[in-house]
C-alpha cells in the first residue's frame, strides 16, 4: 500500500498529523512536493498543491517534514522536475538522502531526458521510480523496466491522477503483462479509489498500488487524521484480502 | 545539435504517456512536410484560404516620425482569422487530418490562436475545442465570441492564474486523457519536441517572404527584423530565414508590463533563469523553489512565463537580442500606428513597433528595419478605451 499525500497539506502542522496517521495504515509513504503547474494531475490533487503553496510551503521544509517518517516507513518524494532542476540534480538527489528518503518519481521526466538524474539518484542511494503507461508500446516498456529502480509505477489510465468509479478495462492485463517483463515489484496507481479496486488489482498479481487523489480529497474536505488513517487501513485490507494472504 | 535541443535549450520533458503521441507527431511531419500532396494542399490553403502572401509595407509616416531608418510593415495582420496564427494552424490542421485525428484541442491566450484553429476546424471538419483562460475570455471577448460563431467549443480555465499558462495545462491535461483520437495544436513554438521546431517551420513562412519582397523593393536584405515575443512563434518565423545572415540584427520584443523593476511583466529573456515548464527547458519566471511566477502584461498574447526554446538558445549566443516593452509603451505605439499609418495593430505587435521605433531613430536613413505586424488590434480596441496607464 502506498499512500500518498501532499507536503504541507493543508500547512505544516496538520500535515504532520496527517502523515503520521496514514504511515501507520502503509507501506510506503509518497508525499508530492507542491508545484505551481502540476500537468499530471487532476482536480484534486491540484487542490492539494494549492492550499499547501497558500500556507507558504518550500521545497526544503517538504523534505525535512519527511525525515520525521523515514525511519519508521520509507518515504518516495513525487515531483515535478523543474523543482529538481531549479535546485540541480546532484544537489537534489543528496538533499533526498540527507532527508532520508528511499526513491523519487518525477512524472514529466521521461526515460530519455533523466539520463542523468538517475545516475545522480544511483550515487546517492535513492531509487529512480520510472513510470509506464497503457501508451508504452512494448519495446519502451522492456527498457522502462530495465532501467527503473524501487518499483515499477504503473499508470492504470490514459489521463491525470484521479478518484475514479471503476478501474479501466486494460488495468488487471497491464499488470500480468509487466509482471513478466520485470523482478520489481509493480504498483499500479491512477484513479484507484475503493477497496474493490484495490482487490480486483491484488488479485491480478500488482504487488502494490498507489492511492493519491482519494487521500488528499479527503484532507481537503476537513476529515480527521485518524479517519483517514481508517480509510487507508480499509484499503490495505482489501489488498491483502485480494492477494489471498 | 541533438535531436529536439537548441544548444541546452528545448527537450521533450513530459508524461509517459504523451512520449509515443510525440513520436508519433514528430515521425509523421517529418514525412508529410516533404510529401507533395501534403504540400500542395497547404500552398492551396495558405494561399486561396488565408490570402498569402502577406504585403510588406512602406510605413512612410512612421519612418518619417522615427526620423531614422526605412521601416516596412509585414502585414501578418492581413491574414484570414487577423494574424499569423494561421500559417501554423492551417499546417498542423492538415497533418491532424492527414494523421486520422478527428479531434484537435488548442490553448489560447489572447484568442488569435483560438480562432485561426477553430477556422481550421471548420474548413477541414474537425472537431475543435479551445482551453482559454477566464481572465482572459474576460479581456479578449471578442474572440471568444468569433470562436464560438465558428463552431469550436470553448472550455473557460479557472485554475492558476486563469491566461495562458493554465490554459496550456488543461490542453496539456485532455491530451493526456483522450490522446488515441485526439491533436494537440499547441500555438506558440513553445512545448516539447518536435513542437517548438514544427512551429516555426510553418511559420518561417513569414521570413521567407519579407526576404524575397525586400530583395525586391530595396534590391538587399534588411538591417533589422523585429518582432514581439511571448511564446516567440511570430518571431522566429520571421527571424528563421535570416539567421544565416549573421548581417541582418535580429531584435525581440518582450512585454515589459509595469516594468521590469516591478516584478509585473512577461519577459523571462530578461529577467527569468533556466527552467522547465510546459515540455521544454527554457528561460522562465521563477522563484528559488522553481515555482512558476504569476505574469502581467496588457497583452493576453504575451502574458506567458516561459518563451520558446530557440529564442533562449539565439539570446545565449548573441545572434538575437531582446528588449522589453512595457504596457504604456506598447500603448502608445498602438496609438500611434494607428494614427500615422491607419492601421490598427495587435497590442502584441505594438511592442514590436514601439521597439523598432526606437532601433530606427538611431539608425541612419539608408538603413532598412522590418516589422512583423503579427496581428490586428480590433480584439483589443475596449482595452485601449479604458486604458488610464500603468508604470513606466
Amino acid at each position: 500500500m502506498v499512500s500518498y499525500l501532499m507536503g504541507g497539506d493543508p500547512d505544516a502542522d496538520s500535515f504532520l498529523e496527517y502523515a503520521a496517521s496514514v504511515a501507520a495504515s502503509s507501506d510506503i509513504l509518497e508525499v508530492g512536493i507542491p508545484f505551481s503547474d502540476p500537468v499530471a494531475d487532476g482536480p484534486a490533487v491540484q487542490a492539494a498543491g494549492m492550499r499547501s503553496l497558500a500556507s507558504g510551503t518550500r521545497v526544503s521544509q517538504v523534505l525535512e517534514a519527511c525525515s520525521a517518517f523515514t525511519s519508521s516507513i520509507p518515504v518516495v518524494i513525487m515531483c515535478y522536475y523543474n523543482t529538481v532542476f531549479r535546485m540541480g540534480e546532484e544537489k537534489f538527489a543528496a538533499a533526498l538522502a540527507a532527508a532520508g528518503a528511499s526513491g523519487l518519481i518525477v512524472p514529466d521526466l521521461p526515460l530519455e531526458e533523466g539520463r542523468h538524474l538517475r545516475r545522480s539518484c544511483s550515487r546517492h542511494g535513492i531509487d529512480h521510480i520510472l513510470m509506464a503507461t497503457p501508451a508504452t508500446p512494448p519495446d519502451r516498456a522492456r527498457l522502462i523496466a530495465s532501467a527503473g529502480r524501487g518499483f515499477l509505477y504503473l499508470v492504470s489510465r490514459y489521463g491525470v491522477t484521479g478518484e475514479r468509479s471503476s478501474l479501466p478495462g486494460q488495468a488487471q492485463s497491464l499488470v500480468r503483462a509487466y509482471r513478466g517483463l520485470t523482478s520489481l515489484p509493480v504498483a499500479v496507481g491512477f484513479g484507484i479509489s475503493t477497496p474493490a479496486h484495490v482487490a480486483d488489482l491484488a488479485a491480478s498479481g500488482a504487488d502494490g498500488v498507489v492511492v493519491g487523489s482519494a487521500i488528499v480529497t479527503r484532507i481537503g474536505s476537513g476529515m480527521e487524521p485518524l479517519a483517514v488513517g481508517d480509510f487507508v487501513r480499509s484499503l490495505r485490507d482489501a489488498a491483502v484480502k485480494g492477494s489471498g494472504e | 545539435m541533438a535531436k529536439g535541443w537548441f544548444g541546452e535549450f528545448g527537450g521533450r520533458y513530459v508524461p509517459e504517456t504523451l512520449v509515443p503521441a510525440l513520436g508519433e507527431l514528430e515521425h509523421e511531419y517529418l514525412r508529410l512536410r516533404k510529401d507533395s500532396a501534403f504540400r500542395s494542399r497547404l500552398h492551396y490553403y495558405n494561399t486561396q484560404f488565408g490570402g498569402r502572401p502577406t504585403p510588406l509595407y512602406f510605413a512612410a509616416r512612421l519612418t518619417e516620425y522615427a526620423g531614422g531608418a526605412r521601416i516596412y510593415l509585414k502585414r501578418e495582420d492581413l491574414l484570414h482569422g487577423g494574424a499569423h496564427k494561421f500559417n501554423n494552424v492551417m499546417g498542423q490542421a492538415l497533418l491532424a487530418s492527414m494523421m486520422g485525428k478527428r479531434r484537435i484541442i488548442a490553448e489560447t491566450g489572447a484568442g488569435q490562436h483560438g480562432v485561426a484553429t477553430a477556422i481550421a476546424g471548420a474548413a477541414l471538419g474537425l472537431t475543435t475545442e479551445i482551453y482559454m483562460g477566464r481572465k482572459d475570455t474576460e479581456r479578449q471577448r471578442l474572440n471568444l465570441v468569433r470562436m464560438e460563431l465558428l463552431g469550436a467549443k470553448v472550455h473557460t480555465v479557472v485554475s492558476g492564474s486563469m491566461t495562458l499558462k493554465d490554459a496550456i495545462n488543461e490542453a496539456l491535461r485532455d491530451w493526456v486523457t483522450n490522446v488515441r483520437d485526439t491533436y494537440y495544436l499547441l500555438g506558440s513554438a513553445v512545448g516539447p519536441h518536435p513542437y517548438p521546431a514544427m512551429v516555426r517551420d510553418f511559420q518561417s513562412i513569414i521570413g521567407r517572404e519579407i526576404r524575397s519582397q525586400i530583395l525586391k523593393s530595396e534590391g538587399r536584405l534588411p538591417d533589422m527584423v523585429v518582432a514581439c515575443v511571448g511564446g516567440g512563434s511570430n518571431a522566429i518565423g520571421a527571424f528563421s530565414p535570416f539567421i544565416r545572415h549573421r548581417e541582418v540584427a535580429l531584435l525581440g520584443a518582450q512585454a515589459g508590463g509595469l516594468g521590469l523593476d516591478s516584478g509585473r511583466h512577461s519577459a523571462p529573456l530578461l529577467a527569468g533563469e533556466p527552467g522547465v515548464l510546459h515540455g521544454a527547458r527554457s528561460m522562465l519566471l521563477q522563484d528559488g523553489d522553481g515555482q512558476v511566477k504569476e505574469t502581467s502584461s496588457i497583452s493576453a498574447g504575451l502574458d506567458y512565463p516561459s518563451v520558446g526554446p530557440q529564442h533562449s538558445h539565439l539570446q545565449k549566443t548573441g545572434r538575437a537580442r531582446y528588449v522589453a516593452v512595457t504596457d504604456d509603451q506598447a500603448m502608445e505605439s498602438f496609438r500611434l500606428l494607428s494614427r500615422l499609418e491607419g492601421i490598427i495593430p495587435a497590442l502584441e505587435s505594438a511592442h514590436a513597433v514601439h521597439a523598432a521605433v526606437e532601433e530606427a531613430r538611431r539608425m541612419p536613413r539608408e538603413s532598412i528595419v522590418v516589422v512583423n505586424l503579427s496581428g490586428r488590434g480590433d480584439k483589443d480596441v475596449d482595452t485601449a478605451a479604458s486604458y488610464r496607464g500603468g508604470g513606466r
